[in-house]
C-alpha cells in the first residue's frame, strides 16, 4: 500500500512538471455546508439548546426574566466554515443577534438569533396622576401592593399614569371609569401573563371656592373644603399674604359628611386675629405636621377699618311687627337674618324700612315680613344670628337673638 | 511521513531541472462590489450592485439579505422586492464564488413613502387607497358625521373613544376615553404636536395629552355642534347653535375671547380660516368675517347679495384673496379691505363644498338636482378653466394632490381627474354615498392634504 501511494505520487509530481511553464490548478472539493447545527446560552446557570429554523436561518430561545445582556453562546457549525461574529464574543441578546456562516467554499448562511425573554416582573415603577395640566407623584409600596398619591385639588377630572415594566399591562378591576374618592383596584398583568393586584388610595385637599371670600375684621368667617379636616392631629389653617402670616387659632368645626361620589366635606368657622392687617390677597393654608397640604385657590379680603360694631339689641325676644334697634358703630345699611333654611338679605327696599341714622350708630328695621318668624311656620322660638354686610357683601359682625 | 518529505524533495528537485517551477494556483477573492442604485417604485423596490469581478473569471454567486433575512440568491446583480412603506432597512449582499472567496457590502436605505387616499362613505366606512397601486388598503368603522385629523403614523378617529388608527394598517394603536358618559363617538377631532383636541357626542370639547393619552381638560358646549380650527394658542369653535365664535385658550379650556355675529339668529356652518394675525368665517344669513385672531375684534365684514343665502362653504386663501361660497356664488374677497375681486355664480345650481386652491386654480364641486360637476376656475379672475361632469350632487370638497382632483359623489363614485385638464383618470366605486371629502396623507404624516373643510367634514 505504501508503495502504490508512493509511486502514484511520484507520478503526479513528474507529470506536472511536464507541461511548459503553465501552472496548473490542483482541483480541490470545498466543503460548500454553512450551517450552525447547535446554539446554546447559558441562562441562570444552565446551558439551554435553542430551537434551529434551518429553513428561515432562525435561532429562538424562549426564557423567562433572564439576564441577556452579555452572554458567550456555545456555537457548533459546520466542518471548516466560519463564523463571524466570533462565537466567543460576548453578545447583548435582548437585541437580535446575527451571525453569519462562511462555507468552506465561501457560500454564505446568516442566522438570526431571537431571544423571546417574557417578563414576570409585576411591580409598578412608579404613578402619577394628572389633573388638569399638574402631576402629582404617587408612591409605591411593591411588598404591600398599595399606591398612594395626594393631591391639592378635587379629583373629578384626575387621570392615572403608570410606569410598568416591559411588556406589562394594567387596567381597573371594575372596568369602570374611577371614582379615586374611594380606593380603586387595579389588576397588573406581567408580559408572562401572571398578575397582581394593587389598591390605589387617594387623598385631595381643596378649600372650597364659593364661600364668602370678602370680610370685615371682626366676622365671624366660614370655609369648607375636602379633607380640610381640623379635628385630626396637628391640623392647623393658616391666613396668609406676602407681608403676614396668622394661625387660625378660633376656629369651629361646623360639619363634615361625604358627597354621594365619596368625596369627603368638612366645613368650619373662624375668627380673624386682633392684630390683623387689611388686605385683600390672603390666602387659606391647610397643614399637618406643618407640611402644606392645600392652598386656596381664591384670596380672602380682609378689611380691618371703620369696621362695623354691633354693641346692643333693643329686646331678648322678636315678635311679628317688632322694631328691631341695633346700636353700635359704622353700622352697615344690609343685614341678613336667617330663617326656615334660607338667608335672608334685608336692605332698604319696598318690601322692607331698614334706615341708619347719619352717625351710623342705630340701624331700624319694623320686622313686618312673617316668614323670619318661626311660629309662622309652627315652630318654637328659635336662635338666630344676625349678620351686617358691607359694600359688595362684605360681611360683618353678628349679633345672636331669639326670635318666637 | 516519510514518504511526504521524499516527495517535497522529489518535486524539488524535479522541478529545478529545467527551471520551471510547479505552482498551486491560489482562487482569488471576488473584487469589491458596490450598490449602484436603489429604484423605489411604490412598495416595490430593486437594488443594483456592480459585477463582482474576479481574476479567475469564477461564477459568482450573490445572496441578497435585508434585515438579515434572505431576499434572494441570484447570479444576476439586480433584485426586486417588495418592502413596507415609510421604513428604514438595513441591506448586505455577500458575493462568493463558491471556491472560497467572498465580498460583500452593506448598506441602508428607506423604503417608499405611503401615498395613502382617505375618504368616508354614508355608512361611516373610512377607506384608504394606496395611490402607488391604486389597490385598497384597508377598511374600517367611523362615525358617519366625524372629521378626523391626521398626526404622524396615525388617523386620529372616534368610536368608542378617541382612537389613534395606524395609517398603514387602518389598527388601533393609541385610544383615550376622556369623556365620563359620551365616549361613543367623537365628532370633531384635531391635533397639535402635544395634544388631541376632540368633541364628544354630549358636545364637550376635551383636550387630551398625546403621550399619556390623559386628559388636561374638558369644556362644555351646551348643543354644539361645531368645526374646529386650530393655531398655536387657541382652538377655534364656532357653533351651529349658537351665534358665537369662541377662541378656547389652548391650555386653560377658557374662552379668551367670543365673537357675537351681527346678523340677529345667525349661526357659523364651517370652519374658519387662519390666516397670519386675521380669522375668516361665513355665518348662515350671508356675512362674511375678517376678526383679529388674538383679540376678537372685527377687521371688516360684508354681505353677500341676496335673500336667503348662507356662508356653506369654508373659505381657503389664494394670495391677497379669500375664496369662499355661499349655496348660490363662489366669492373672492380681498383679505385686506373685503372687496370683492370676482364672483362665480351657479345659476340655480348649489354650492355645499369648498374651494381647493391648486396652481393659480380653484375647483369646486357643484350639484346640479340629480347631477353635479366638477368646475376648474381661474384664481385670478373667477372665470372657467374646465368643467368636469359627475354622476350625481355632490357634497364632498375637492382636493388636489400631484395634478389629480380627487372628489366624491352622491352615486358611490370617488373620481380621479386630471387637475390640468379636467380628463378623468379613474374612479373607485364605494358601497354606500360619498358626502363627506377625501384627504390625503403622504408617509407618516410628512405631507397631509386636507380640504377646505379640514376639521367639518374630511
Amino acid at each position: 500500500m505504501k508503495n502504490t501511494l508512493f509511486i502514484l505520487l511520484f507520478l503526479t509530481v513528474f507529470s506536472s512538471c511536464s507541461k511548459d511553464d503553465i501552472a496548473e490548478v490542483i482541483p480541490v472539493i470545498l466543503n460548500d455546508e454553512s450551517k450552525i447545527t447547535s446554539f446554546k446560552l447559558k441562562i441562570q446557570g444552565t446551558y439551554v439548546l435553542a430551537t434551529i429554523n434551518e429553513t428561515d436561518k432562525l435561532i429562538t430561545f424562549d426564557t423567562e426574566d433572564a439576564d441577556l445582556t452579555s452572554l458567550i453562546p456555545i456555537i457548533e457549525y459546520s466542518d471548516k466554515s466560519k463564523i463571524s461574529p466570533v462565537a466567543t464574543l460576548a453578545q447583548n441578546f435582548n437585541n437580535e443577534v446575527v451571525y453569519t456562516i462562511l462555507a468552506e467554499n465561501g457560500d454564505p448562511s446568516v442566522y438570526r438569533v431571537v431571544v423571546n425573554n417574557v417578563s414576570s416582573n409585576k411591580d409598578i415603577l412608579g404613578f402619577q396622576i394628572q389633573i388638569n395640566t399638574k402631576i402629582y407623584e404617587g408612591t409605591v409600596d411593591n411588598n404591600a401592593k398599595t399606591l398612594y398619591v395626594e393631591s391639592d385639588q378635587v379629583l373629578d377630572l384626575a387621570d392615572v399614569i403608570f410606569s410598568l415594566p416591559k411588556g406589562a399591562s394594567i387596567a381597573p378591576v371594575d372596568g369602570k371609569p374611577q371614582s379615586f374618592y374611594s380606593p380603586v383596584e387595579y389588576i397588573i398583568t406581567a408580559e408572562n401573563g401572571t398578575t397582581a393586584t394593587f389598591t390605589l388610595t387617594t387623598k385631595a385637599y381643596e378649600f372650597f371656592n364659593y364661600n364668602y371670600r370678602s370680610y370685615y375684621s371682626n366676622a365671624t368667617a366660614s370655609t369648607s373644603g375636602t379633607s380640610i379636616d381640623l379635628s385630626i392631629p396637628n391640623a392647623s389653617v393658616v391666613l396668609e399674604n406676602d407681608q403676614n402670616s396668622y394661625i387660625l387659632q378660633n376656629t369651629l368645626i361646623k360639619g363634615s359628611s361625604v358627597y354621594s361620589n365619596g368625596m369627603p366635606y368638612n366645613s368650619f368657622s373662624y375668627a380673624f386675629p386682633d392684630n390683623i392687617q387689611t388686605a385683600t390677597d390672603y390666602k387659606l393654608k391647610y397643614l399637618i405636621d406643618g407640611e402644606v397640604k392645600t392652598t386656596s385657590s381664591f384670596n380672602i379680603d380682609v378689611l380691618a377699618d371703620n369696621v362695623p360694631i354691633i354693641i346692643s339689641l333693643n329686646k331678648n325676644l322678636y315678635v311679628r311687627n317688632d322694631i328691631l334697634i341695633i346700636n353700635g358703630k359704622n353700622l352697615t345699611d344690609v343685614i341678613s337674618i336667617p330663617s326656615n333654611g334660607s338667608i335672608f338679605i334685608i336692605k332698604k327696599s319696598g318690601s322692607y324700612d331698614l334706615a341708619v341714622n347719619n352717625e351710623r350708630t342705630v340701624l331700624t328695621l319694623t320686622l313686618d315680613y312673617e316668614y323670619l318668624f318661626p311660629s309662622y311656620f309652627r315652630r318654637p322660638k328659635q336662635e338666630k344670628t344676625i349678620t351686617l354686610y358691607g359694600a359688595n357683601g362684605r360681611v360683618g359682625a353678628t349679633i345672636n337673638t331669639v326670635f318666637d | 511521513m516519510k514518504y511526504i518529505s521524499l516527495l517535497i524533495i522529489l518535486m524539488f528537485f524535479s522541478c529545478s531541472s529545467d527551471d520551471e517551477i510547479l505552482t498551486v494556483k491560489i482562487n482569488s477573492n471576488p473584487e469589491p462590489i458596490t450598490v449602484d442604485d436603489i429604484v423605489l417604485d411604490g412598495a416595490t423596490t430593486t437594488i443594483d450592485w456592480s459585477d463582482a469581478k474576479d481574476e479567475d473569471d469564477d461564477q459568482i454567486f450573490y445572496k441578497l439579505y435585508i434585515n438579515s433575512i434572505l431576499i434572494e440568491e441570484t447570479t444576476k446583480s439586480i433584485s426586486t422586492t417588495t418592502l413596507a412603506y415609510n421604513t428604514d432597512y438595513i441591506g448586505r449582499i455577500i458575493a462568493t464564488d463558491k471556491k472560497g472567496g467572498t465580498t460583500e457590502v452593506s448598506f441602508e436605505f428607506s423604503s417608499s413613502k405611503s401615498k395613502i387616499l382617505l375618504y368616508s362613505n354614508g355608512v361611516g366606512a373610512l377607506k384608504a387607497v394606496d395611490l402607488h397601486t391604486l389597490t385598497p388598503m384597508w377598511t374600517t368603522q367611523t362615525t358617519s358625521i366625524e372629521s378626523h385629523i391626521i398626526s404622524g403614523n396615525m388617523i386620529y378617529s372616534g368610536i368608542d373613544g378617541i382612537n389613534g388608527l395606524d395609517i398603514l394598517s387602518g389598527e388601533i394603536i393609541w385610544t383615550s376615553t376622556p369623556s365620563n358618559n359620551y365616549n361613543r363617538d367623537y365628532r370633531n377631532i384635531i391635533a397639535d404636536d402635544l395634544n388631541v383636541y376632540a368633541l364628544d357626542a354630549g358636545s364637550n370639547l376635551h383636550c387630551v395629552n398625546k403621550t399619556t393619552g390623559g386628559k388636561m381638560w374638558e369644556r362644555s358646549f351646551m348643543d354644539y355642534y361645531a368645526p374646529l380650527s386650530i393655531d398655536l394658542e387657541h382652538i377655534f369653535i364656532c357653533s351651529r347653535n349658537n351665534d358665537h365664535l369662541y377662541a378656547i385658550n389652548k391650555s386653560t379650556g377658557e374662552a379668551d375671547w367670543s365673537f357675537r355675529l351681527e346678523s340677529n339668529a345667525s349661526k357659523i356652518k364651517t370652519n374658519p380660516l387662519i390666516i397670519n394675525n386675521d380669522i375668516y368665517f361665513g355665518d348662515n344669513r350671508g356675512k362674511f368675517y375678517s376678526l383679529n385672531k388674538n383679540t376678537g375684534l372685527k377687521n371688516w365684514s360684508i354681505s353677500a347679495p341676496g335673500q336667503y343665502i348662507s356662508f356653506d362653504s369654508s373659505p381657503t386663501q389664494f394670495n391677497e384673496l379669500i375664496i369662499t361660497g355661499t349655496n348660490r356664488a363662489l366669492y373672492a374677497y380681498n383679505s385686506i379691505t373685503g372687496v370683492s375681486k370676482w364672483q362665480y355664480t351657479l345659476n340655480g345650481n348649489t354650492l355645499k363644498t369648498s374651494p381647493f386652491v391648486y396652481n393659480d386654480k380653484v375647483y369646486i364641486g357643484v350639484s346640479k338636482n340629480g347631477s353635479g360637476e366638477l368646475v376648474c376656475l381661474n384664481a385670478n379672475d373667477g372665470s372657467v378653466v374646465w368643467r368636469f361632469n359627475l354622476e350625481n350632487n355632490t357634497t364632498s370638497s375637492p382636493i388636489v394632490f400631484e395634478d389629480t382632483v380627487y372628489i366624491g359623489d352622491w352615486n358611490k363614485n370617488m373620481y380621479f381627474v386630471n387637475a390640468s385638464t379636467g380628463v378623468l383618470i379613474t374612479k373607485i366605486k364605494s358601497e354606500s354615498i360619498i358626502f363627506k371629502s377625501p384627504s390625503i396623507v403622504v408617509g407618516e404624516g410628512e405631507t397631509v392634504i386636507y380640504p377646505s373643510v379640514n376639521g367639518l367634514k374630511n
